[in-house]
């Protein structure tokens, strides 16, 4: 791309997002539809929220991008000067951990939190395919088959990884782009926006 | 929100490619909420049925076929900027390189034979470059960070030998 564009006249810019968070179907990396997705089994269950990640996973700080947010900060790079053949790393600008965002998932689905206990959501997760199709049918939501709403191979990575995540966004700050939203904040309003459109429960 | 960008934007007119997916669906819901930019979105498939608001201008397209996305892109005589949000997952990193650099270049060649010129491209990155997917991570990752030994498809896309 760069040298495409030295040699057509033209100015690229890449963004560094990390774990987006927002609406979409199908995506290899769609972290809250899976979530909204495991949640909602749970309550069917008639079980708590558990997290099915590692130790490391569920204390580890963590960063993640609000879809919107990363919107936001394309069309700011697509006009502004500064921008120009550079590299910026996106976030929402804090920092979270997932002992205190699953919080925000158990008091969305009304569910009391279990203690966390790794396991692999590929394996266990794997069966619960009609269970899916018939909360969709109960709750009249748009008719997405199990395996294109939630892909567990990336629940247990996300869930499981032990290193700090964090991307330095001082350099797009620094440029011009200031945008930020609170993780908490940005995690609950995709999951209300996902239950307004009928995509989960 | 971020304001209006300064140089004038009204005559602009994104091409989003890879716009349904948890990126392009945000840039989506930017240009809604700013009035200064327009969008045309292409992929294989058009805008999903969940989605409430009328979608903008869809242009269906295979990037991996070269022939259709010049000729799927041969009239877009109002684009003059393009965000690249496709993606596609291979079972391994090594095998997602080939066909990720295969589409961003499709995507640019056939942009590159019509008429108008392009004036900006945001390639969408991620954490890739610092090492998520090989299960490390140096935090707090810098942009200037050395890239990677291992198969990137990010890497291969940023350079792009046009």
């Amino acid at each position: 791309m760069a040298d495409w564009s030295s040699k057509h006249g033209a100015s690229w810019t890449v963004l560094r997002p990390h774990l987006v968070m927002g609406p979409s179907l199908n995506s290899p990396m769609n972290l809250v539809t899976s979530l909204a997705v495991y949640a909602a089994i749970s309550r069917e269950l008639g079980l708590p929220l558990r997290f099915p990640g590692r130790r490391e996973g569920w204390n580890t700080l963590q960063e993640t991008t609000d879809a919107e947010l990363f919107g936001r900060s394309t069309l700011w790079a697509l006009g502004e000067d500064k921008a120009r053949n550079e590299i910026f790393n996106v976030s929402n600008g804090d920092v979270y951990r997932w002992r205190q965002l699953w919080n925000e998932l158990a008091t969305f689905y009304d569910l009391p939190v279990a203690e966390p206990l790794a396991m692999s959501t590929v394996s266990e997760m794997s069966e619960k395919g009609p269970l899916w199709d018939s909360i969709v049918a109960r709750y009249g939501l748009h008719p997405t088959p199990y395996e294109q709403i939630a892909n567990w191979s990336f629940v247990d990575w996300m869930l499981n990884f032990g290193e700090e995540t964090i991307l330095s966004t001082i350099k797009i700050r620094k440029a011009g782009f200031a945008d930020c939203i609170d993780t908490h904040e940005s995690f609950r309003r995709q999951l209300t926006n996902l239950r307004k459109l009928r995509v989960i429960p | 929100m971020t304001p209006t960008p300064k140089e004038s934007a009204s005559d602009r007119e994104i091409l989003l490619v890879g716009p349904y997916g948890v990126l392009g669906t945000g840039v989506i819901d930017a240009v809604m909420a700013n009035s200064a930019w327009r969008v045309t979105t292409a992929a294989r498939r058009p805008a999903p049925t969940y989605r409430t608001q009328a979608p903008p201008r869809h242009i269906n397209v295979d990037l991996m076929d070269r022939e259709g996305t010049i000729k799927a892109f041969a009239n877009l005589d109002t684009v003059t900027d393009l965000a690249y949000a496709a993606y596609v997952e291979k079972p391994t990193m090594a095998e997602t390189v080939e066909p990720n650099a295969r589409m961003l270049t499709n995507t640019l060649e056939a942009l590159a034979a019509r008429n108008v010129p392009l004036k900006r491209i945001v390639l969408a990155g991620g954490a890739k470059s610092y090492g998520f997917s090989l299960g490390s991570f140096n935090a707090p990752a810098k942009e200037t960070e050395p890239r990677l030994i291992a198969p990137i498809h990010y890497h291969k896309q940023e350079e792009h030998r046009g």
